[in-house]
C-alpha cells in the first residue's frame, strides 16, 4: 500500500524505518476533547435565548429540520408569535356608557313610570292600543268589506247595492246564502236571511211549541178528557138508574151518552192510536153492564 | 484545544513554502485548526501542519503555524511536545539539543515524502 492510499485511509504513516511515524488517528480539534476540557459543553444563556426564541417565533420554527424536499415548497407567510414585551396587562378603554334612561334609581320606579320603556312614548302606544281594541260595529264599512263577495273585491256595497241581488250573482234575494250574515242590521225588516236573531229564534220556538202542544190537545188531552166525561156521566147515570130505576128521563138521557159515546169513537177511529180507550166500555157493554137491567 | 504556558514559546523554525506544504502532505486532515490556550486563558488559533511521533523516545510532536510570514516570505512553523493526559491536550516545550536535533531530523523526513506525494513520486 503506498503512502497515499494509507494516508486516504487515515492510517499512520510510517517514515524512515518505523523511526518516525505521522499520526493520522489523533486529532487535536477532536470537540469533545475540548468539551470535556474546558467545561464549554454548557451553552451559554444568550444562546440559549435565542434558541427559545426561534422555538417562539414561527417564522423561524420551519428552518429546523429542513429538508430538501421542503426547501421546494412555496413558503407560506405565517403570522409571527408577538411575545409581550411588558408582563403588565394590557388595559383597555372604554367610553363611558350612559345608563340614564335605562336604570332608575331604586324606589323611585312605578308601574306608570314611563322610563321603563323610554324608548315608547306612552301616549302613542295607549291611542295605538285603544284604536285596536276598539269594537267594530254591524255597520263598519271596514268589517262588510271583510265578508264581502270575493268576486267584488275591495269594493263596498252601499245600502241600496245590498238590496241588489245581482251583485252577489244570485237571481233573487233568497238564493244568497251570505245575506242575512253580511247586512244582519238592515235584513231583518225583510225577513230573507239564513241566520237569524235571538228573537226570532224565540218566536220559531214558541210557535212550533204552540203547534205541538195544539196537537197534543186534539189528539191526545181532549179524546181522553171527552172519554173520561163519558165515563164519569155514564157511571153517575147508572147510580141514578139504580137509585131510583130506569124512567123516561133516564132513558132519553142514555140516547145522549150513546150519541156522545158515537161521537167520541168516531172521533178516535179517525186517529191512529194502537189502543182503543173504549175497549173497556165495550167490554163493559159486552157483558151487559149497562145498567139497564131491564 | 490545546493549552499551553505561554503561546509563541517553544521552538520555532522558519521554512519556505513547499517545505511547509511537505510537512502537511502525510497528514490524512491536512491543516487541521485548532486553539491554543495559555494559563491566562489567552486564545489564539492555530493550523496543525504535521504530527507524528518518534520511536525513539514515544513521544508526540506537532508541527503548528498562526499562518506568520516574515520579511523573506518565510512561514514561521512552532514544534512542541504534545501530551495527552485524560484526554486533554498540552503543549510542552522541547528543551533537550539531542531531542531538538532528533526532531528537525524527522521534520525533514516528513517534508521531504509529503513533497514526493504531492509530486505522485513517492518511494
Amino acid at each position: 500500500m503506498t503512502k497515499k492510499e494509507m494516508i486516504k485511509n487515515g492510517e499512520d504513516v510510517s517514515l524512515d524505518n518505523g523511526e518516525v511515524v505521522v499520526l493520522n488517528g489523533v486529532s487535536v480539534a477532536e470537540k469533545q476533547k475540548e468539551t470535556e476540557k474546558t467545561g464549554e459543553n454548557e451553552v451559554p444563556v444568550n444562546e440559549e435565548t435565542q434558541v427559545n426564541q426561534q422555538n417562539i417565533t414561527s417564522e423561524d420554527a420551519p428552518k429546523e429540520g429542513v429538508t430538501v424536499e421542503e426547501a421546494n415548497v412555496p413558503k407560506v407567510d405565517e403570522p409571527s408569535v408577538q411575545m409581550p414585551v411588558s408582563s403588565e396587562t394590557p388595559q383597555i378603554s372604554t367610553a363611558p356608557i350612559d345608563l340614564t334612561g335605562i336604570i332608575t334609581p331604586e324606589g323611585e320606579t312605578t308601574a306608570n313610570d314611563d322610563t321603563i320603556y323610554p324608548q315608547i312614548p306612552s301616549d302613542s302606544f295607549v291611542n295605538s292600543f285603544n284604536n285596536d281594541a276598539q269594537p267594530a260595529t254591524a255597520i263598519d264599512s271596514s268589517l262588510d268589506n271583510n265578508f264581502s263577495n270575493p268576486m267584488v273585491d275591495s269594493v263596498a256595497p252601499s245600502y241600496n247595492e245590498v238590496n241588489n241581488p245581482s251583485l252577489y250573482g244570485a237571481t233573487t234575494p233568497d238564493y244568497n246564502p251570505l245575506f242575512g250574515r253580511e247586512t244582519e242590521g238592515f235584513a231583518v225588516a225583510n225577513d230573507k236571511r239564513v241566520f237569524k236573531v235571538p228573537s226570532d229564534v224565540d218566536s220559531s220556538i214558541d210557535k212550533f211549541m204552540g203547534d205541538v202542544r195544539r196537537s197534543y190537545n186534539e189528539n191526545i188531552a181532549n179524546p181522553t178528557k171527552t172519554l173520561v166525561e163519558f165515563v164519569n156521566a155514564f157511571v153517575k147515570w147508572g147510580n141514578q138508574v139504580t137509585a131510583k130505576g130506569l124512567n123516561r128521563e133516564l132513558f132519553d138521557e142514555y140516547d145522549k151518552l150513546m150519541e156522545k159515546l158515537n161521537d167520541t169513537m168516531s172521533y178516535e177511529s179517525s186517529n191512529d192510536y194502537g189502543s182503543d180507550p173504549l175497549s173497556s166500555y165495550d167490554d163493559y157493554k159486552s157483558s151487559g153492564g149497562r145498567g139497564m137491567a131491564a | 484545544m490545546v493549552t499551553t504556558s505561554n503561546i509563541g514559546s517553544g521552538k520555532k523554525v522558519n521554512v519556505g513554502q513547499s517545505f511547509a506544504s511537505g510537512m502537511s502532505a502525510l497528514q490524512t486532515n491536512q491543516k487541521e485548526k485548532f486553539v491554543i490556550v495559555d494559563e491566562s486563558g489567552l486564545k489564539k488559533d492555530a493550523e496543525r501542519l504535521s504530527l507524528f511521533k518518534l520511536k525513539d523516545n514515544e513521544k508526540n510532536y506537532i508541527v503548528y503555524t498562526f499562518n506568520e510570514v516574515d520579511e523573506n516570505d518565510m512561514i514561521k512553523l512552532y514544534v512542541a511536545i504534545l501530551n495527552d493526559k485524560d484526554g486533554v491536550y498540552s503543549l510542552e516545550n522541547i528543551t533537550d539539543n539531542d531531542e531538538w536535533t532528533k526532531v528537525k531530523d524527522a521534520m525533514r523526513k516528513i517534508a521531504k515524502d509529503g513533497q514526493q506525494v504531492l509530486n505522485g513520486k513517492e518511494e
